[in-house]
C-alpha cells in the first residue's frame, strides 16, 4: 500500500512539473509591423517619438545601446545561472526525490527585465536608424 | 511492477532526453506575391539586429524557431545556435538577410533540458 501511494506521488511530481514548467522559457518578443515601404526617417513606432530616448542625440544614443547591451548580457548570465539551478533540481528530481522536481520554479522578474531592456535596446536602434547615426557594432 | 517500470521509462525518457526533435521553426506571413525561390547558401544570409536602410528589400515572411538542449549532458542552447537556425530557414525562403533578430530567454520547459527561441524577418533585397 505504502509502495502504491510512492509510485503515485512521483508520477504526481512528474505530471506536475511537465505542467508548471511550460513557460520557464521565455518567448522572443512579437516582430514589428513591415514598415519597409516607408522611408527610414518614418519607421519609428508609435511610442517612440514621446520616449525619453528619442530626446537624446546620436552620441548619447550610442552610449546609451552600448550599456543597454551589456545590461542585457548580465542579464542573460543570471538567467543562465537560474537555468542551471532548475536542471541541478530537475536531474535530484528524477534521480534521488522526485518532489524536489516542483522546486524547479520561473523568474519572470527576470525574464520580464530582459524583455524591457530588449525593447529599450530597439527603440533606440530604430531612432538612431531613423536619423542615420552611426550605430556601434 | 511492470506497469510502473514503463510509465517510469515513459516519464523518465521524456524528462532527460528532451524533445525529439533538436530545433523546431515556423514561417508566418508569408509573402505569397514573391514566387520565385532564388537559391541562397544560409552563410550568405545577412543577421541584423535592426531594419535594414540602406537597401530596398521585400518581406518574405516572420521566422520563428526554437532551439532544445536534447539531453541534460548537451550545451546549453545559445544565440549563434538560433542564429545558425535562422540562417538556414531564412536560406529555404531565397531570403538575404534576415532583419529584427531577436531572442527569448533560455529556460525548461516540459519538453526540453533547456530551450531558447529566435525571432526575425527574413527579406530579399530589390535594388542596390
Amino acid at each position: 500500500m505504502a509502495k502504491v501511494e510512492l509510485f503515485n506521488l512521483q508520477a504526481i511530481s512528474l505530471l506536475c512539473i511537465s505542467f508548471l514548467c511550460i513557460g520557464c522559457a521565455h518567448s522572443a518578443r512579437d516582430l514589428p509591423p513591415d514598415m519597409s515601404h516607408l522611408p527610414p526617417s518614418m519607421r519609428l513606432l508609435a511610442g517612440d517619438t514621446e520616449s525619453a530616448e528619442y530626446k537624446l542625440d546620436c552620441k548619447e544614443i550610442n552610449t546609451a545601446l552600448v550599456n543597454t547591451r551589456i545590461h542585457l548580457k548580465q542579464i542573460e548570465n543570471d538567467v543562465l545561472g537560474f537555468q542551471s539551478d532548475n536542471q541541478k533540481k530537475g536531474l535530484i528530481g528524477i534521480t534521488v526525490f522526485s518532489p524536489a522536481m516542483l522546486l524547479v520554479g520561473d523568474n519572470p522578474a527576470l525574464s520580464k527585465e530582459y524583455q524591457e531592456c530588449d525593447q529599450m535596446r530597439e527603440r533606440l536602434l530604430r531612432i538612431a536608424q531613423a536619423r542615420q547615426c552611426e550605430i556601434p557594432q | 511492477m511492470s506497469f510502473k517500470f514503463l510509465v517510469g521509462s515513459i516519464a523518465v525518457s521524456f524528462l532527460l532526453s528532451g524533445c525529439a526533435t533538436w530545433s523546431q521553426s515556423q514561417v508566418s506571413n508569408p509573402n505569397t506575391a514573391v514566387r520565385e525561390i532564388k537559391q541562397v547558401s544560409p552563410d550568405a544570409v545577412q543577421l541584423t539586429e535592426g531594419d535594414i536602410t540602406s537597401r530596398p528589400y521585400t518581406a518574405l515572411g516572420d521566422l520563428s524557431v526554437t532551439v532544445n538542449k536534447t539531453t541534460i549532458f548537451h550545451p546549453e542552447p545559445t544565440k549563434e545556435m538560433v542564429d545558425s537556425k535562422l540562417k538556414e530557414e531564412a536560406a529555404k525562403l531565397g531570403a538575404d538577410a534576415v532583419i529584427y533578430v531577436r531572442y527569448g530567454t533560455v529556460g525548461v520547459s516540459a519538453l526540453s533540458w533547456g530551450s531558447l527561441d529566435g525571432k526575425g524577418r527574413a527579406v530579399q533585397f530589390t535594388g542596390n
